[in-house]
């Protein structure tokens, strides 16, 4: 039992942290640039202060519009100080979460999807080991991965579980037919195309159930591990193309990096690096630790 | 060919309980989402869940899931002179989200005291001040195959608020920071 423990905590390949970090600093930027148009015409409105469940900011305190501004400066600065790493990652991740959430807490009714999801991965990199240079060279916890695991596979899960269960018409791809042409959400171009061509939104309305009601069972299996999430890039590429919902693809795909089981992602990282010439290229140990059997990396170190 | 590992740490002994106690706490928050998602906890759940919603909000995830073959938009009148004559509501309230407009929001639609905002909003954006404000739901069958969607057919129209812009709209209790 005691080391059944002990190879829990086994120190992972940090390297996906860095390119995580870099993308979802990426899909944030973009995502505050959005804000901006809104900051005083909602977030901190003077005429239009609703209070609404679950947020009842205004009934304490209404945002002036230059406070919402200094917010908006203020995440924005934090996201830049994310994007160049370090030991000013972790502080700046905070700061601008506290920031936008004031913001969103103010404006009351569009805190989207994409919000919650980022404030999930927050989470997940506050655990993880961001703060860091060079983590290719570096295993560290896997603590924030497994947040991370947990946060994918409820969320998948769950979305998928309410499709399957209560609306039959994501077997036939009609759903996905209706929902390409929703109001706002639909209506791009390749989605209002593609809604009247049941031989196309048929497999994709299969695909999507199956995905997100496969996904938690599927993603642990260290085989399976890649071609799960290459079927989500492909799934959240497949939304991007064909349906308005923000940056929730953007900011789905970012953490990727740290879903791909960390030995696979060594070993690509690895491959890239000899490709390139680039480093020792010095080759793996294909052989596993018995004290570290899932990882092959030195025990685990307290220190 | 992996790459090589220079430097390994973990989590050490004494906080890998708490966590533990944090994945299970996030468990609990998704597991409490989930209930609500369902519909599970609206009226007969016990009272420390139903206080519990603002963390189940973010464990709250359904999405897209049941068919709507409807399109939606709001249309706002105001009476000038005693003539009604419609008014551009885009142009007044422009932010607006991958959603639609701030205004389209079913949290306003549905609250005749959120309606009532609206609607006093618009009194005071509007650069002559009218007499009324006069806020509309429109509703139509939506057309497979085609971006643009425009009124056709059966469609509904259902007055949501009508607002004397000589009245005060409720107001949050917050203090202005």
């Amino acid at each position: 039992m005691a080391g059944w423990w002990q190879a829990r905590w086994t120190p992972v390949w940090a390297g996906g942290w860095t390119l995580a970090r870099v993308l979802f600093c990426l899909a944030a930027l973009y995502n505050q640039l959005l804000r901006y148009p809104r900051v005083a015409d909602a977030y901190a409105s003077t005429d239009m202060v609703f209070s609404y469940k679950p947020f009842y900011l205004a009934d304490h305190v209404v945002l002036t519009p230059s406070t919402g501004f200094a917010l908006w400066w203020t995440g924005l600065l934090a996201l830049l100080a994310l994007l160049w790493g370090g030991r000013l990652a972790k502080p700046a991740l905070l700061i601008w979460l506290l920031s936008g959430w004031v913001l969103l807490s103010a404006e009351g009714f569009n805190i989207k999807a994409y919000d919650r999801l980022m404030t999930w991965q927050a989470v997940a990199l506050l655990l993880g080991p961001i703060g860091e240079r060079d983590l290719t060279t570096k295993a560290r916890s896997p603590l924030g991965r497994w947040w991370l695991l947990v946060t994918y596979c409820c969320i998948y899960g769950s979305t998928g579980y309410f499709k399957a269960r209560y609306e039959p018409l994501w077997w036939t791809g009609e759903a996905l037919q209706w929902h390409m042409v929703l109001p706002y959400f639909g209506q791009t171009v390749v989605g209002a195309w593609i809604s009247d061509k049941l031989w196309i939104t048929w497999p994709l309305g299969v695909f999507t159930v199956l995905f997100e009601c496969g996904f938690p069972l599927l993603v642990w299996f260290r085989r399976l591990n890649p071609w799960v999430l290459l079927a989500g890039v492909a799934l959240h590429l497949g939304i991007l193309l064909t349906m308005n919902v923000g940056v929730f693809s953007h900011a789905a795909i970012a953490l990727y990096p740290v879903l791909l089981h960390p030995e696979i992602a060594r070993a690509w990282w690895g491959r890239w690096q000899a490709w390139r010439g680039v480093g020792s290229g010095a080759p793996g140990r294909p052989g596993l630790s018995p004290a570290c059997p899932s990882s092959g990396i030195a025990p685990a170190l307290d220190r | 060919m992996a790459a090589e590992i220079e430097d390994a740490r973990t989590t050490p002994g004494w906080l890998r309980g708490p966590a533990v106690l944090l994945l299970l706490a996030q468990l609990v928050v998704f597991g409490l989402g989930f209930l609500y998602a369902q519909g599970m906890v609206a009226h007969n759940g016990p009272r420390w869940i139903l206080k519990a919603e603002p963390i189940a909000f973010f464990g709250n995830w359904k999405m897209f899931t049941t068919v709507d073959r409807k399109q939606r938009d709001m249309d706002g009148y105001a009476m000038w002179d005693g003539e009604w004559a419609p008014i551009d509501l885009p142009a007044l309230f422009p932010s607006r989200w991958e959603s639609g407009p701030r205004y389209t929001r079913k949290t306003i639609r549905r609250s005749p005291k959120h309606l009532a905002i609206l609607a006093g909003a618009a009194c005071g954006r509007l650069t002559e001040r009218p007499e009324r404000v006069l806020l509309v739901d429109v509703r139509w069958r939506s057309k497979r195959g085609q971006r643009e969607q425009p009124r056709w057919g059966k469609v509904r129209e259902k007055p949501l608020m009508d607002w004397d812009c000589s009245r005060e709209p409720p107001q949050v209790s917050g203090r202005p920071i």
